[in-house]
C-alpha cells in the first residue's frame, strides 16, 4: 500500500466514486473529482470535501469518524475499508470508492446493512443463562479469570461494519440465510464467554447448513476486519468447541443452560391492585 | 430482507441495486492474499475430480469385458491428449490433498495459535499457517513435477 | 445427524482419501519410480494381466471399494455444497440428486469389484 511518490500538501488527488441514484439510475455510474491533499486526509474527509464544496448530492454514511461505530464501510482501492480509518496518503494519487460488495446499494456509497444485522440476531448475540432470579435481582458479580477473558475478548471488538461480509466469497451468491463471518464470530464470542450457558440454545443455527460448515477458509474476512476480530479464527474455534464441548482456551466443559422450570419471574401474571379499575381493553374509561 | 418494520403507511421504496458479485466473487473480490486463491483452486480441483470420477469408474469397469476390450480401450486413452489430461487430474489431486491437509488442521483450530488481546497491528491467524502452506505447496510442486516427467516419458513411449 | 455431522464425515473421508487415493495415484502414475526403487515388478501397471491380478486380490478389492465410497461421498458432498451456494432454495432436490447419483455409481462400482474378485 505504499504510494508511488509521496504526496505533498496541495497535490491533487483524483477521486473516482461510484454513484447510484435509485430514482434515476439502473446501474452504477462513475464520477470523478479532484481534491487537494493535506497531511492526515482520510477518505472520509475527502468525501466530505466533495460533498461540501463540489457536489452536495453525494450520499455516504458516517458517524464517529474514528473507527469505532462501523458506519463508513466502503470498497476503497481494492479492499473493503472504513473510510475514516483510511489515509489518502497511503493510497496515492488515485482513490477509487464504491459501496460495499455483496450488499445492496441504497444510494451512492450507502449500503443496506439490514441483512447483516438480521444474520447477527439469528445467532442470539447475548449472554444466555438460566439463573433468572439472580439475573433479575443480582446479589453478586459474575467472575471471570484473565484467562477466561482472553478466550473471547478479541472477538468482542466487532463493530458490525460488515467489511468481512463484503470480503467473504461465500457471501457473493446472495443466499440470505447464509450467516457469514460476522454472525459466526459473534456466536463464538458468546459461546466462549464463561458467563454464557447457551451453546445448546444456539446449536441448531450453528450446526445447521449455514453455520460452521459454510466456512471454507478463504480468510479474506480476517484480512478486511479493521478491529482485529479475526472472524476466521473464531469460526474455526467455534467448530472445535462444538465438537469437544470444552472451552478452547481453558479446557473447561461448556456450561449448558438447564431449561427453566417455569416462566421467568417477570412473565408471571400479576393481579392488579384492588384500587385500580381493570382496563376493559376497548378504550372506554 | 427488511427487519421488523411495518409495511403500512410507508411510501414505496426506490429500488436497491445489488452489488452481489455472484460466482465471479469466488474468483475476485479485492486485493486479498494467497489463501483466498488457494480456496478458489481447491474448489476448481475438487469439481474437476468429482466430475472425472464417474467417467473413470465406467472406463475401468471395461476390465470385465475381457483382455481384448481392455486393450482396445487402453489404446484410445494412450493418445497424448488423454495422457496430458491424466496429468491434470494428478495435479488436481496432489494440490487438493495437500491443501486439504492444511484446511483440515485449520478447521480444528490446530496451527492457528490462540486468541490475543486486540492490540494494533492486529495479527491474522491464517498467516500463522504460512510456513506449513509453503512446505505443502512446495511438496505439491515437486510431486506434480515428477508426474510431469512420468507423463512425458509415457507420451514419448506411446507417441 | 445434523449438517455439521455430515461435514465432519466429509473431512474424515478426505483425510482417508489422502492415503487411499494417494496410493492409487502413486501406483498408476509413478510406475517408473516404483520400478526404479524395486517396489514393482512384472507386467506394465495398466496391462490386462496386471489389472486382472489386482482385481482378483482381496486387499486391492477392499481398497478400491473403500476408495470409491470415500471419494464419492467426499466429492459429492463438496459439489452439493457448491451448488447450494448458487441455488440455495434447491436444497431438497440437490441433496436427492446427489444421493441418487452417488448411490448409482457406488452400486455399479462395488458390483464390478465384487464380480472381479470372483474371478474372470
Amino acid at each position: 500500500m505504499s504510494p508511488r511518490g509521496a504526496l505533498k500538501p496541495g497535490d491533487l488527488v483524483t477521486a473516482r466514486v461510484a454513484r447510484y441514484d435509485p430514482e434515476r439510475d439502473r446501474a452504477l455510474r462513475w464520477q470523478t473529482w479532484q481534491v487537494a491533499w493535506k497531511p492526515g486526509l482520510t477518505v472520509l474527509d475527502l468525501l466530505h470535501q466533495i460533498k461540501e464544496q463540489q457536489d452536495g448530492t453525494l450520499a455516504f454514511r458516517e458517524a464517529c469518524r474514528m473507527g469505532v461505530c462501523g458506519s463508513c464501510g466502503m470498497y476503497i482501492n481494492g479492499r473493503p475499508r472504513l473510510a475514516c480509518n483510511t489515509q489518502v496518503g497511503e493510497l496515492g494519487r488515485r482513490v477509487t470508492v464504491s459501496a460495499l460488495p455483496n450488499h445492496d446499494v441504497i444510494k451512492d456509497l450507502v449500503s443496506d446493512l439490514a441483512p447483516t444485522f438480521a444474520r447477527h440476531r439469528a445467532v442470539r448475540p447475548y449472554i444466555i443463562r438460566d439463573d433468572h432470579a439472580e439475573m433479575n435481582q443480582p446479589t453478586r458479580e459474575y467472575r471471570q479469570t484473565p484467562e477466561e477473558l482472553e478466550t473471547y475478548i478479541q472477538f468482542s471488538g466487532c463493530i458490525t461494519c460488515s467489511l468481512c461480509l463484503a470480503a467473504c466469497p461465500i457471501a457473493s451468491t446472495n443466499d440470505l440465510a447464509f450467516l457469514g463471518p460476522q454472525a459466526l464470530a459473534q456466536a463464538y464470542r458468546y459461546v466462549a464467554d464463561s458467563r454464557d450457558a447457551g451453546v445448546a440454545a444456539r446449536a441448531q443455527v450453528l450446526s445447521g447448513p449455514h453455520g460452521v460448515v459454510s466456512c471454507h477458509l478463504a480468510g479474506a474476512c480476517s484480512e478486511a476486519c479493521p478491529k482485529g476480530v479475526d472472524p476466521a479464527l473464531a469460526i474455526q474455534f467455534l467448530n472445535r468447541v462444538l465438537l469437544t464441548g470444552r472451552s478452547e482456551r481453558t479446557g473447561a466443559p461448556l456450561v449448558e443452560a438447564r431449561p427453566p422450570a417455569g416462566p421467568p419471574p417477570a412473565d408471571r401474571p400479576v393481579a392488579p391492585p384492588a384500587n385500580v379499575k381493570a382496563d376493559r381493553g376497548d378504550g372506554s374509561p | 430482507m427488511a427487519a421488523e418494520r411495518s409495511a403500512e403507511g410507508r411510501p414505496p421504496q426506490p429500488p436497491r441495486l445489488s452489488r452481489h458479485l455472484g460466482v465471479g466473487g469466488w474468483a475476485y473480490a479485492g486485493r486479498y492474499p494467497v489463501e483466498r486463491y488457494l480456496f478458489l483452486l481447491h474448489r476448481i480441483s475438487g469439481v474437476a475430480l468429482i466430475v472425472y470420477l464417474p467417467v473413470h469408474v465406467w472406463i475401468t469397469s471395461q476390465r470385465m469385458a475381457g483382455p481384448a476390450a481392455w486393450t482396445a480401450t487402453m489404446r484410445v486413452f494412450d493418445q497424448p491428449v488423454f495422457i496430458a489430461g491424466e496429468l491434470l487430474i494428478l495435479a488436481a489431486f496432489i494440490f487438493h490433498a495437500l491443501n486439504g491437509i492444511r484446511l483440515v488442521l485449520a478447521h480444528f483450530g490446530v496451527t492457528l495459535g490462540k486468541p490475543v488481546m486486540p492490540v494494533y497491528p492486529y495479527p491474522v491467524a491464517l498467516h500463522r499457517q504460512r510456513v506449513l502452506m509453503w512446505v505443502l505447496m512446495g511438496l505439491a510442486a515437486v510431486l506434480i513435477g515428477a508426474g510431469a516427467v512420468e507423463t512425458l516419458i509415457a507420451m514419448l513411449r506411446h507417441g | 445427524m445434523d449438517d455439521r455431522g455430515w461435514w465432519l464425515l466429509s473431512l474424515l473421508a478426505g483425510v482417508a482419501l489422502v492415503a487411499l487415493l494417494g496410493v492409487h495415484m502413486v501406483v498408476q502414475h509413478f510406475d517408473a519410480v516404483l520400478r526404479a526403487l524395486g517396489w514393482t515388478q512384472g507386467p506394465p501397471v495398466r496391462s490386462f494381466a496386471a489389472v486382472a491380478a489386482r482385481s482378483r486380490s482381496m486387499a486391492w478389492g477392499v481398497g478400491y471399494g473403500l476408495l470409491l465410497l470415500f471419494a464419492l461421498y467426499h466429492g459429492l458432498y463438496g459439489l452439493r455444497g457448491i451448488l447450494l451456494e448458487v441455488w440455495p432454495r434447491a436444497a431438497r432436490p440437490l441433496t436427492a440428486l446427489v444421493i441418487a447419483g452417488g448411490a448409482a455409481v457406488a452400486l455399479f462400482g462395488v458390483v464390478t469389484v465384487v464380480r472381479a474378485l470372483g474371478g474372470s
